[in-house]
């Protein structure tokens, strides 16, 4: 006998794609499913046998949102199978730019999710109900596109960053002045929580995340992760790059254009929360204050928006460091260019990049120069299953407390979606 | 003093005042290409043709006002007749940016933004001068053969042209394109490789794909 459908949430509103969520089930035993419906792009199968300079300006375009993430991930992993170093500076680039594309993100996305803590339906609202903050916030997010302008030439599709190369030509007086205005950022960041702190309330406080294991990258010492060649999993384990398949299980679903994927056969998550719990030793005092603000419970996945607020502000603090180390020693970019003639040789790599939504995986294998076989395992496909199961949780943890009405539980479950912050271009690449 | 009327602005000349510069005061603008005013207004290029609201067609820099009158400078069939004007000249015009120190400062180009004439390729918005050319530095950049209009943001940016505007269908300038590709050492079928990416799925790419089979010696591809 078919199920019940308890609940239905078609094309989930304010999340970068489409998707339903159906709840399924009896009062005590629901089960929800979360389908990514947009249509599979085959980018993996459609770039075997291109010359692999051209792979990551080609998967890129894997999302507007987040392609600085696909760009940078998948000229680490060519630069891993073809054995390349790129020059240190082009790597401070890189990480530059990677960086600026999470902070930009989270604070477009907590713009986003931000009616959902304030009590408010929708940002238009939330805009002419605090004109001010909300004024504030597209100001901050300006001038972090400016930066992103100045030092990597734009924002989407950054066009300065190639296999062991950054070609925007640019001075350490730039970079200085980059660096100043990503400091002000902080700043900002941190006065706006002080008002936002007065509006913000969880709109399910005292939720525990049902499965609490996540991934994020493994970071050496004391420094922000942007790339790593390992994987570290909440229980400790540490998973070399190219060992990611014997860790993390990819799955088809019956119901989604997306794969999923789980961890010794559970789910978990990755994102913003896994980080901040992940790296809370390398939090500054300042920034550390925030989750005060904020009321951030780490136990708690709809504080994933809290955590990216709080990740953006730290990370204007690394990035503008980032530049100032930068600035004295930079030599023109154009220089960078050495490395263009990439060797037509062969080997197999894994890029692995912490992009603004979780970890994500690019595996490549070159043969002559070509791309041979290509294997992508986005962030929304970590969180799908576990935004399933925490959905499931949510839902006999609202009926637990009297919460019955069927448009209060599609909000709730809605907003708990938006709080994984799911990217559904990048889940069905 | 004559009062003339362009597009319903009125505005009072002396008398002998061309159409053109009336149409200045009154703040119609009215694209032009030959006229240097005091050097030289012969009045070769017809693209700044205006009409009476009888339909009888002037060039506007060589017809003086000495009476009242009224002028047309603004509507789709003036637009289209100054186009196939200025595409005609443009068809004598070498189109050959990527060697052009002129680049951006060059009316020709300008002019055909303007009117919306196809054949001019992203080099002639690209801010890196002939000299220090990416493809000189070995670098594949598809700007010789893609339209212009993006003010050469890649190059700009710190990248290469990768053609996503789309292609010129301009056979002449296809020819020139791929021949100066050749000879900085470029393989035709590469540089169509590349092209790909985009431009896969429009019909204008057969006529470049047409175009490179002839420039690589494989007849009329």
């Amino acid at each position: 006998m078919a199920e019940r459908l308890v609940l239905s949430l078609e094309e989930v509103p304010a999340v970068a794609g489409k998707v339903n969520v159906y709840v399924r089930g009896e009062e005590a035993r629901v089960r929800v499913e979360f389908g990514a419906v947009q249509e599979p792009r085959f980018f993996e199968r459609s770039l075997k046998g291109r010359p692999v300079t051209q792979v990551p300006w080609v998967m890129s375009r894997i999302c507007g949102v987040c392609s600085v993430a696909h760009l940078t991930c998948s000229i680490e992993a060519i630069e891993r199978a073809l054995g390349l170093e790129p020059e240190p500076e082009v790597r401070l680039l890189r990480e530059v730019a990677k960086g600026i594309e999470i902070l930009q993100n989270n604070f477009v996305h907590v713009l986003m999710a931000i009616p959902d803590f304030t009590g408010l339906s929708n940002v238009v609202e939330f805009s002419k109900r605090y004109p001010k903050i909300f004024s504030e916030m597209i100001s901050i997010n300006k001038s972090v596109l400016g930066v992103s302008n100045r030092v990597c030439g734009r924002f989407i599709h950054m066009p300065s960053l190639g296999v062991a190369e950054h070609g925007k030509p640019i001075s350490g007086s730039e970079l200085e002045a980059a660096a100043k205005e990503l400091e002000g950022v902080g700043q900002r960041m941190r006065d706006l929580a002080a008002e936002l702190s007065e509006l913000w309330r969880s709109p399910a406080e005292g939720f525990r995340d049902p499965a609490p294991t996540y991934c994020v990258l493994d970071a050496a010492g004391d420094e922000y992760p942007f790339f790593s060649e390992r994987l570290r999993f909440s229980d400790g384990t540490v998973v070399e790059a190219g060992s990611y398949k014997e860790a993390i299980e990819e799955l088809k679903s019956p119901y989604s254009n997306a794969h999923y994927t789980l961890y010794k056969g559970s789910p978990f998550y990755v994102g913003s929360r896994a980080r901040l719990q992940a790296y809370a030793r390398m939090l500054p005092p300042e920034v550390r204050e925030l989750e005060g603000a904020l009321r951030m419970d780490p136990a708690n996945p709809f504080d994933n928006v809290a955590a990216q607020y709080i990740e953006t502000a730290w990370l204007s603090e690394v990035l503008s460091g980032m530049l100032r180390e930068l600035a004295p020693s930079i030599r023109k970019a154009a220089e960078f260019r050495a490395l263009k003639d990439v060797p037509a040789a062969s080997g197999e790599g894994v890029g692995l990049a912490t992009a603004p939504r979780g970890v994500l995986i690019h595996h490549y294998r070159v043969v002559n120069g070509r791309l041979d076989y290509a294997n992508i395992i986005t962030p929304t496909v970590m969180n799908a299953r576990h935004i399933e199961v925490s959905g499931e949780a949510l839902i006999r943890w609202a009926r637990e407390r009297g919460l019955h009405d069927e448009w209060q539980l599609k909000g709730l479950v809605a907003a708990l979606v938006r709080a994984y912050d799911p990217c559904l271009p990048c889940s069905v690449h | 003093m004559p009062k003339v009327k362009i597009d319903g602005r009125v505005v009072e000349v002396e008398p002998g005042t061309t159409v053109l510069a009336a149409a200045e005061k009154a703040g119609v603008r009215i694209p032009r290409l030959c006229v240097v005013p005091g050097l030289y207004e012969g009045s070769s290029c017809r693209v700044c043709l205006v009409k009476t609201p009888a339909g009888r067609l002037f060039p506007a820099c060589n017809y003086r006002v000495y009476r009242d009158e009224e002028f047309v400078a603004t509507s789709p069939d003036l637009w289209e007749m100054r186009r196939v004007n200025f595409e005609l000249l443009l068809a004598f015009h070498r189109i050959e940016c990527w060697q052009c120190e002129r680049k951006g400062a060059c009316s020709l180009v300008s002019l055909a933004k303007e009117l919306g004439v196809e054949g001019i390729p992203v080099c002639s918005e690209c801010p890196l001068p002939p000299s220090e050319c990416l493809l000189r530095r070995g670098i594949l950049c598809l700007g010789m053969i893609t339209l212009a209009g993006c003010e050469a943001e890649c190059v700009a940016g710190g990248g290469e042209c990768w053609g996503c505007r789309g292609p010129i269908t301009r056979a002449d300038v296809l020819e020139r394109a791929f021949k100066r590709y050749s000879e900085l050492g470029f393989d035709v079928t590469s540089v169509v490789s590349k092209a790909e990416i985009f431009w896969n799925s429009l019909d204008s790419f057969g006529v470049v794909k047409s175009v490179a089979g002839r420039a690589s010696g494989g007849g009329r591809g």
